[in-house]
């Protein structure tokens, strides 16, 4: 046991007269020794949105009513603001619109209302085409997704036809397609 | 006047309405992918619409105004709009006063006591479709597979009126009826062959 320790301490004093022999600094070997090196992953902001139900909606008229319809949604960033963007494929400066494909339309009305805390984001009483909904932290989850899936309703996406509207319009098949683009504020 | 019926003092109006079955037909959700710059989800809205027709009474409801040695006659404008380039309808008359038999004339009522008038049905430009004037009874009539309609515009204002009817009370029956507030209600219906 003793022999092992002389031993030892015999050969680090050699290490050391070599090394100051090169002209380098060096601290004696000692029986610990630790070293750091850095290990950086960023995280950007990422964005999600699904729609959650019930996916595309037929619309129809009962010859009476408004035709009022809602799409839920989930929005989730795991940032802070974000913001949305609202686009209607045959809209135009001033509405939302369905199109029948050979020239008539019929306007129709969008709102989105966040689900906490409940406020209406955006009412297309104030649309321009690509209309956008800036700062909807209420709408956005934060945090981490469950397995990837972002099966919570955050927001909610109500559409209404006015039976007026559609009383004085032709009779046929009109469609739009809305779009709801998120990014950061 | 949007397709409930509309009962007016002495002239009404109704909707036939041909409805569209259509519960939602839901797709599958549209998810937007998980990325850093921004995620965009998309909806297609589609609205079939079919055949729809309204009946409106633009000028509300008739108030007679009486002058003692004069019959009372004046015609009453309605407007008949289908959403369809061309039309086959049905269009229903019905009155709320029917004291007597079927086949009687009309009467307007003032609690019990009674004042005969004569109402006929025509299109816009005097063509007569309940002939002969007085032939609208208390049981009403049915013109069938009616022919005209506004098709230009739901608004009557915009697209015109399309038919009125003729209403005409004689001076010797309102002088001998009793002192009152008479009234009847007349109720039309246009429904969609």
């Amino acid at each position: 046991m003793k022999r092992a320790v002389g031993f030892t301490k015999k050969s680090t004093l050699l290490m050391s007269a070599m090394m100051l022999s090169t002209g380098l600094i060096a601290q004696p070997f000692e029986t610990t020794d630790s070293e750091n090196f850095n290990v950086n992953l960023d995280i950007n902001q990422l964005f999600l949105i699904t729609n959650q139900a019930p996916g595309d909606v037929d619309l129809a008229f009962d010859g009476i009513n408004d035709e009022v319809a809602e799409v839920e949604f989930c929005v989730y960033t795991n940032g802070d603001d974000v913001t949305l963007r609202v686009e209607s494929n045959n809209g135009n400066a001033t509405d939302p619109r369905l199109y029948d494909g050979v020239g008539e339309y019929v306007i129709y009305a969008i709102t989105l209302e966040n689900a906490t805390p409940s406020a209406v984001a955006f009412d297309s009483a104030d649309w321009s085409a690509g209309a956008e909904v800036t700062n909807l932290a209420g709408a956005a989850i934060t945090g981490t997704l469950n397995a990837g899936a972002c099966d919570t309703t955050t927001l909610t996406l109500t559409v209404t036809v006015d039976a007026d509207d559609m009383a004085a319009a032709e009779l046929g098949a009109y469609s739009d397609v809305v779009t709801l683009t998120i990014e950061a504020s | 006047m949007k397709g409930k019926m509309n009962k007016l003092h002495l002239v009404g109006a109704s909707l036939g309405m041909a409805l569209l079955a259509g519960p939602y037909a839901y797709a599958q959700p549209v998810n937007g992918p998980l990325d850093p710059v921004s995620s965009a989800a998309e909806i297609t809205l589609s609205l079939v619409l079919g055949e729809v027709v309204r009946v409106s009474f633009p000028d509300g409801d008739i108030d007679f105004v009486y002058t003692p040695g004069d019959d009372i006659e004046l015609t009453h404008e309605f407007c008949v709009y289908s959403n369809q380039s061309s039309v086959d309808l049905d269009l229903l008359v019905a009155l709320t006063n029917q004291p007597g038999n079927p086949t009687d004339v009309p009467v307007l009522l003032s609690g019990a006591d009674e004042i005969p008038y004569s109402l006929a049905l025509r299109r816009l430009g005097d063509v007569q479709i309940s002939a002969p004037a007085d032939d609208i009874r208390q049981e009403g009539i049915t013109i069938a597979s009616e022919g005209s309609a506004n098709t230009s515009s739901d608004l009557c204002a915009v697209g015109g009126n399309t038919h009125e009817f003729q209403v005409t009370i004689l001076d010797a029956d309102i002088a001998v009826a009793p002192g009152g507030n008479y009234t009847d209600a007349i109720e039309v219906t246009v429904e969609l062959n």
